[in-house]
């Protein structure tokens, strides 16, 4: 793959990290809600948003990459009716805009949690439609491997796998900058939060497991499908590039694994949460890179049928 | 050199320096690891102590990857050249990795990063995900598998490693040169140097490789894209992807990128070993500055005790010098005096003063010190400091400075006046009554401490216990002298009047045998009559001089004593012999020489009544006795003598001893027939007796 190419992985994974992770922070905000009351809540670090808008910037910066004449980018706004990437476009700007909005009112407007809480849900209902657009996109008739419902469900769970085990990276990283900027008042072991990155990990096993099941759900079908572009496909994938498909695999197992292992551990103890950013951030890597390969085997697994 | 020479001939030059090169880089890294190592063992506490595992380890792999390179470019050992190229890939990700974690370790732990430094991780994740994803996909690629390898290793590891180790040692050479620490300063900026030329050299000069980034300045040998197969357009290369060249790289600078890394290996290995080196000195300079500060405190820690004991072992004795001087009654002048001394030299001051109050309204200065000399007031010297009479007035001790502003210097001291800047004031209280005030003063600006009006009040307390018990000895002294004058005034009236109611039965007597005619009975009649009336008068002249010796004791003891046994000897016509063998003063209190003199006078009044001697013979010696010195009188005569027997019954050697005894004192008469008598009385001096030193001091 060229840079062209490349740019595709960038942005698809990155607004899927972006999704998933605002949208597992807007659950792990409702439940510190209903736990703890509005206070707990609205102490939430406004950090994590910060990160995700940029996340999200990136990806859409990315994203210009692919085209052969990024600058007339925006006319692709024009076929919103008919075609799935200018509604993948359209939502995605929709989604950077709530975002740049939520983080606005998250670090310049006390108070106000009524409204923030309405527009971080918004803001996650338009990362989710940005997902579900991508994955629409790529359900072309022209593309055997692509065009199944298995992809916008692979997508899914992917969303969440990936956002659930990031947020917990950021989670950690806010806790020890606020601790080393001020050790007095910020616990370096938060309960609370301790119950949350558990809740995430479980959260992240759950889209792990189903992005296992549908990999191999769609294994399955191309496996039934005797059309030679399914079975050419079928072939890249476990022939060609069988080693990155085992990679990505024992990446994603590993990541996850090492991750809950290390949340366990850290259960039983009486460590600072901080200890466990390290873990969190190998973990993530490790997630992250199985992500960008599973994404490179959906482009490398392409063959178009027809002309 | 033979064999050097057929191996130089047979492998040309040009591999021959490629061998050379490899051992001298296996010999570097070898010597890095090593140091690293031994310093590990010597386990010094320097601050790259944490790191010096995975450095040691960098070391040691390093050191094989060059050795293997030596081998593989000899062709030595060609039966093994399949596991040296396993071990090769083996180790080269291996090397980078602890390359990595310790240039992590030299960034993060010699100085301690800035709190956003947390989210640099969060921010490259996603850059380094990629590359790592990228990496992988090139392994499928059609190349030899030790390509992709020794490429992303480069990329990956070696060239973050090398980055972070030289921004590591960058950064510690700024706090280096911020502590003034010039030697390490500079051999950090070296480190740091050597490792950024490491990261260009090592990290970032790649073979050869048909995928980005190596394709791109490959560009004349790599036309494939590794994925799809096709032939790609060769992309021109431009500024500094020429340079990441290895063959632009010998073609510019005429020698091989070996070399380079080379130099690159060397230049790391001297930096940070010379680094390990100082560090390791820094750390015993300053444990030595630390055992050397740490001794220091310890020394001034006891010379401050040895100090602070002496001045307490100074007070003790200055205090306790003043109060034996109080119970032994010595004279309260000179323990005034010696009180304003001690003031004067224990608590360092240029002045020091003692007014009593006179007739409740007057005070007047008593006693001085200026200086260092001590001296009574000559004329009556009114002192009217305000600051005195405030302190008398309140009953309330003060110390004072900046006496100028305070109006507090006139009046305080003679000379000094103007030039003293600081005073301590105690009025000195006996019964709650103000009797005076005793006070110190300086010329130094620093004021008097607490602890210095502690010290200056006890001996203001003495001082009144001083002049408390000089007023309670002259009423003891006087009430004795009362009582002695009593009792001779009895012994006069008594005597007297039994004599002349004697007299007068006698003339009766006389004038019944006159009228008889019996002149024989009549002249002894009257010769009894001659001898009782000369009895008389010797009494009475005894008493009248034993109470003018009593009177006359202000003259001193002995010149009392000897004007006495002038007097007796005068009356009668007993030989006195008086010896005087003590030296200087008799050393009794007042009290001691009334006994001594009234015991003196009765064993003499013996003499003269009983004895019939004609020689008296007085010694006045000191000796000691177990532990004390005592006064010895001794009364001796050449008369008739006694049994000793009849001593105990007598009412005047009775006396006598209950005299002695009142005083501490011992009486012992020795006297037979004939032989005469000696009567030895001792009694304790004052002045011999030890001084007690408290034991709190020792």
């Amino acid at each position: 793959m060229n840079v062209r190419e490349w740019a595709l992985p960038v942005y698809t994974i990155l607004i899927q990290l972006a999704a998933g992770a605002l949208l597992s922070l807007w659950i792990y905000r409702a439940w510190l809600y209903f736990r703890e009351g509005s206070t707990k809540m609205g102490g939430l670090p406004r950090v994590p948003i910060l990160i995700i808008l940029f996340t999200t910037l990136i990806a859409t910066i990315g994203a210009h990459f692919h085209l052969s004449k990024p600058f007339f980018s925006l006319f692709a706004l024009l076929n919103f009716s008919t075609s799935w990437l200018s509604r993948e476009i359209v939502f995605t700007i929709l989604f950077f805009l709530s975002l740049a909005g939520l983080a606005y009112l998250a670090w310049f407007v006390e108070g106000r949690q009524t409204l923030k809480t309405a527009l971080g849900w918004l803001a996650a209902g338009l990362g989710l439609v940005t997902v579900y657009c991508m994955a629409r996109v790529y359900m072309l008739p022209s593309q055997i491997a692509w065009n199944t419902p298995v992809t916008i469900y692979s997508y899914f769970a992917e969303t969440l796998f990936l956002g659930a085990i990031s947020l917990s990276a950021i989670l950690l990283m806010d806790l020890s900058f606020s601790h080393q900027l001020e050790p007095q008042r910020i616990n370096p072991r938060d309960p609370l939060l301790i119950k949350g990155l558990t809740g995430l990990a479980l959260g992240s096993a759950v889209g792990f497991v189903f992005t296992l099941i549908f990999s191999l759900q769609h294994i399955q079908a191309l496996q039934a499908v005797e059309a030679p572009s399914a079975q050419t496909s079928l072939l890249l994938l476990l022939d060609l590039y069988g080693p990155l498909l085992i990679l990505q695999v024992a990446l994603g197992i590993l990541g996850l694994a090492w991750w809950l292992f290390n949340l366990w551990r850290h259960l039983g103890s009486r460590q600072a949460t901080t200890q466990l950013l390290a873990p969190a951030y190998t973990a993530s890597i490790m997630v992250l890179v199985a992500a960008i390969l599973g994404r490179f085997l959906f482009y490398a697994m392409h063959v178009r049928m027809g002309i | 050199m033979y064999r050097g020479a057929s191996l130089y001939s047979r492998l040309g030059w040009r591999l021959f320096s490629m061998i050379i090169i490899y051992f001298i880089n296996g010999l570097a890294f070898g010597g890095l690891g090593l140091a690293a190592y031994l310093q590990l063992r010597h386990g010094a506490d320097i601050p790259l102590k944490k790191q010096l595992p995975w450095l040691a380890a960098f070391g040691f792999a390093g050191a094989s990857i060059g050795w293997i390179d030596m081998f593989l470019a000899s062709g030595a050992l060609e039966e093994y050249s399949r596991v040296f190229i396993l071990l090769r890939m083996l180790l080269q990700p291996l090397t980078g990795l602890l390359l990595l974690k310790f240039g992590w370790g030299v960034l993060k732990q010699l100085s301690p990063l800035p709190a956003w430094a947390t989210f640099i991780p969060g921010i490259l994740i996603v850059p380094i995900a990629y590359v790592i994803t990228y990496a992988f996909t090139t392994f499928v690629t059609p190349s030899p598998i030790a390509i992709p390898i020794d490429i992303w290793s480069r990329y990956l590891l070696y060239l973050p490693g090398s980055l972070l180790a030289g921004i590591g040692f960058l950064r510690q050479w700024k706090v280096q040169e911020r502590l003034g620490v010039t030697d390490v300063s500079r051999l950090m900026l070296g480190a740091g140097l050597a490792f950024l030329f490491e990261a260009f050299m090592v990290g970032l000069i790649v073979p050869a490789a048909p995928y980005s980034p190596a394709s791109y300045y490959n560009y004349d040998r790599v036309a494939t894209n590794a994925f799809a197969g096709e032939q790609a357009a060769p992309l021109a290369a431009f500024g500094l992807t020429a340079w990441l060249d290895y063959e632009r790289v010998l073609e510019i600078t005429r020698v091989p990128i070996q070399f380079w890394r080379l130099l690159s290996g060397l230049a790391v290995t001297f930096f940070v070993v010379r680094g390990l080196d100082v560090f390791d000195a820094l750390q015993k300079r300053q444990v030595q500055k630390l055992q050397d500060e740490r001794d220091q405190a310890q020394k001034s820690s006891i010379q401050a005790q040895t100090a602070a004991r002496q001045t307490a072992e100074s007070w003790t004795e200055a205090l306790v010098q003043i109060s034996r001087q109080i119970t032994q009654l010595e004279n309260v002048d000179s323990i005034l005096s010696y009180t304003v001394s001690s003031a004067s030299s224990l608590l360092h001051s240029d002045f020091v003063g003692l007014a009593i109050l006179e007739d409740q309204t007057s005070l007047v200065l008593k006693c001085y010190s200026q200086d260092g000399e001590t001296s009574f007031a000559r004329e009556r010297k009114i002192v009217d400091n305000p600051l005195i009479l405030q302190a008398m007035e309140r009953a309330q001790s003060l110390r004072t400075a900046d006496l100028e502003k305070a109006n507090g210097a006139k009046g305080l001291f003679f000379d000094l006046a103007g030039r003293a800047q600081t005073a301590a004031i105690v009025p000195l209280d006996l019964d709650s009554q103000p009797i005076g005030a005793i006070w110190i003063a300086k010329c130094d600006p620093a004021p008097y401490s607490e602890t210095d009006l502690v010290w200056l009040e006890c001996l203001a307390d003495q001082v009144v216990i001083t002049i408390q018990h000089g007023l309670m000895t002259s009423r003891l002294q006087s009430l004795s002298i009362v009582e002695e004058r009593a009792r001779i005034a009895r012994e006069m009236h008594d005597g007297l009047a039994q004599v002349l109611g004697y007299l007068n039965l006698q003339v009766q007597t006389l004038e019944a045998l006159h009228k008889k005619g019996r002149k024989q009975a009549f002249q002894e009649e009257l010769d009894q009559m001659r001898r009782a009336i000369k009895t008389a008068h010797a009494d009475v002249r005894e008493n009248i001089l034993t109470l003018r010796t009593t009177l006359a004791s202000q003259k001193g003891l002995i010149p009392a004593i000897e004007e006495y046994l002038q007097e007796f000897g005068i009356q009668t016509r007993i030989d006195i012999e008086f010896a005087n063998q003590m030296e200087g003063d008799v050393g009794l209190s007042s009290i001691a020489e009334v006994q001594l003199v009234c015991i003196m006078q009765e064993a003499l009044a013996n003499v003269r009544k009983h004895a019939q001697a004609g020689k008296v013979a007085i010694n006045l010696t000191d000796g000691f006795f177990g532990d004390a010195n005592y006064a010895c009188i001794e009364i001796a005569d050449d008369g008739v003598g006694f049994q000793e027997q009849e001593s105990e019954r007598s009412f005047g050697l009775q006396t006598m001893r209950e005299r002695a005894a009142s005083v501490h004192g011992e009486l012992e008469i020795s006297s037979s027939p004939g032989r005469g008598t000696c009567v030895s009385c001792r009694l304790p001096r004052l002045e011999d007796e030890k001084p007690v030193r408290s034991k709190v001091i020792s």
